[in-house]
């Protein structure tokens, strides 16, 4: 793959470097006392539904012009404020609808990404805020893990911004839609697995012995 | 003519041989590491997937990435039919004769109108989600494991791409051709074992 030698592309290995060295710096305290502020730095990027619709979200707003981009942002960030005052029942349906939302976006061609992704940034900000209010420390502090999380979930959208801004794009116009597709597949399997009943447990062992080993003569 | 003679010798192949048993639907299941895995050590499922990128990168053009796009997309409604419950009898068949079909086409170089080969892989991709489908809920963490096969699926795609984009262009296509031959020879060996 061609990459661009610009500032773009030196910004984002340093934001890739900074943010990857901070995160792990932190996972490795795990043992220790996490602060919620922590925990919710890496809630994110250790929940495969929300770490991948943010990056796809990102590479998608790499493609948009600049004030679709914008405008993407702060509709996430609004979502993303907003969702934490609204957790509902539906929350195991949120992570499919998430995945195939990102992936939505990364295949939506252009001109009309650029009226749809920000609808698509709108929705994903607000599903992960839900999801990250639920899974929100109750009592004091919960409001370090939302400012954790949002952080996290911005250095995701950032570092995949500033990917898809280095590489070409005559690149990221055929793997942009092959991540969407990835995305939307597992989405919809997700999708069915949540929403189809669990089937029954296979059959063990007998909990009684056979009926034959009960006669047997007792020594 | 030569597509008529493919048809017809694949469709008495169908008729005379065994299913395939790469998906037997047991086994336990975990997260997504185990399925991760599931499509790389599953050797049917791995060669048509890389059959699919391959072909793409013969075709050229928009089919470099319509078709890889498309195969999971159609993969993830199979698997839905599967995780839902619904019978598709052949499935087993389907798959062994995914690999030679997509293995004689890269073989034969064939370039079908889009529609004709989007038809194709989405039938194929049907009876492979509808494999995976099957075996989803019993999954430890089926968000885990769905997630760890489609991205493998889509990795081995891309591979294909590789694959068909740079050796299968040596030899003016021949090398392509040459792993097409191979491919249809598995399917063969998956269809008859």
């Amino acid at each position: 793959m061609q990459v661009r030698r610009d500032p773009a592309f030196l910004t984002t290995i340093v934001v890739l470097l900074a943010g990857a060295v901070f995160l792990f710096w932190t996972a490795l305290q795990l043992d220790e006392n996490l602060s919620n502020f922590q925990f919710g730095l890496l809630q994110i990027v250790y929940t495969y539904e929300e770490a991948l619709p943010l990056l796809a979200l990102g590479i998608a707003l790499s493609r948009l012009s600049f004030w679709a981009s914008v405008i993407s942002i702060g509709l996430f960030a609004f979502t993303f404020v907003a969702g934490q005052f609204l957790v509902t029942s539906l929350v195991p349906l949120l992570f499919p609808i998430d995945l195939v939302i990102g992936g939505i976006a990364l295949v939506l061609p252009p001109p009309v990404n650029n009226w749809l992704v920000p609808v698509c940034s709108a929705v994903v900000g607000f599903i992960v805020s839900v999801l990250t209010a639920y899974g929100s420390p109750e009592g004091a502090g919960w409001q370090s893990f939302v400012i954790g999380s949002l952080l996290t979930s911005c250095w995701l959208i950032l570092l995949a911004f500033l990917i898809g801004r280095a590489v070409r794009q005559t690149w990221l116009k055929i793997a942009s839609p092959i991540l969407g597709s990835w995305l939307t597949a597992a989405g919809l399997l997700l999708g069915a697995t949540f929403a189809m009943p669990k089937p029954p447990p296979t059959p063990g062992m007998a909990v009684h012995p056979p009926a034959e080993i009960q006669q047997l003569p007792q020594p | 003519m030569v597509l008529r003679s493919i048809v017809a010798l694949l469709s008495a192949l169908l008729l005379i041989v065994d299913p395939a048993s790469a998906h037997t639907g047991a086994g336990v299941t975990g997260g997504f590491t185990s399925g991760f895995q599931h499509p790389l050590f599953g050797l049917d499922h791995l060669l048509a997937m890389l059959a699919v990128g391959i072909w793409g990168a013969q075709m050229g053009g928009r089919q470099v990435w319509v078709l890889p796009v498309a195969f999971p997309l159609v993969m993830a409604v199979g698997g839905v039919l599967g995780i839902a419950g619904f019978h598709l009898s052949h499935v087993e068949v389907g798959i062994g004769f995914s690999v030679l079909a997509l293995g004689l086409v890269i073989a034969l170089a064939l370039r079908p109108p889009e529609p004709v080969a989007l038809l194709l892989i989405a039938v194929f991709a049907i009876c492979h989600g509808y494999a995976h489908g099957v075996e989803l809920p019993q999954a430890a963490d089926p968000a885990s494991y769905a997630i760890g096969f489609v991205v493998a699926t889509g990795m081995i795609h891309v591979v294909g791409i590789g694959i068909g984009l740079t050796l299968g262009r040596l030899l003016e296509g021949r090398v392509s051709q040459g792993i097409g031959g191979l491919i249809a020879a598995a399917g063969v060996y998956f269809l008859v074992s």
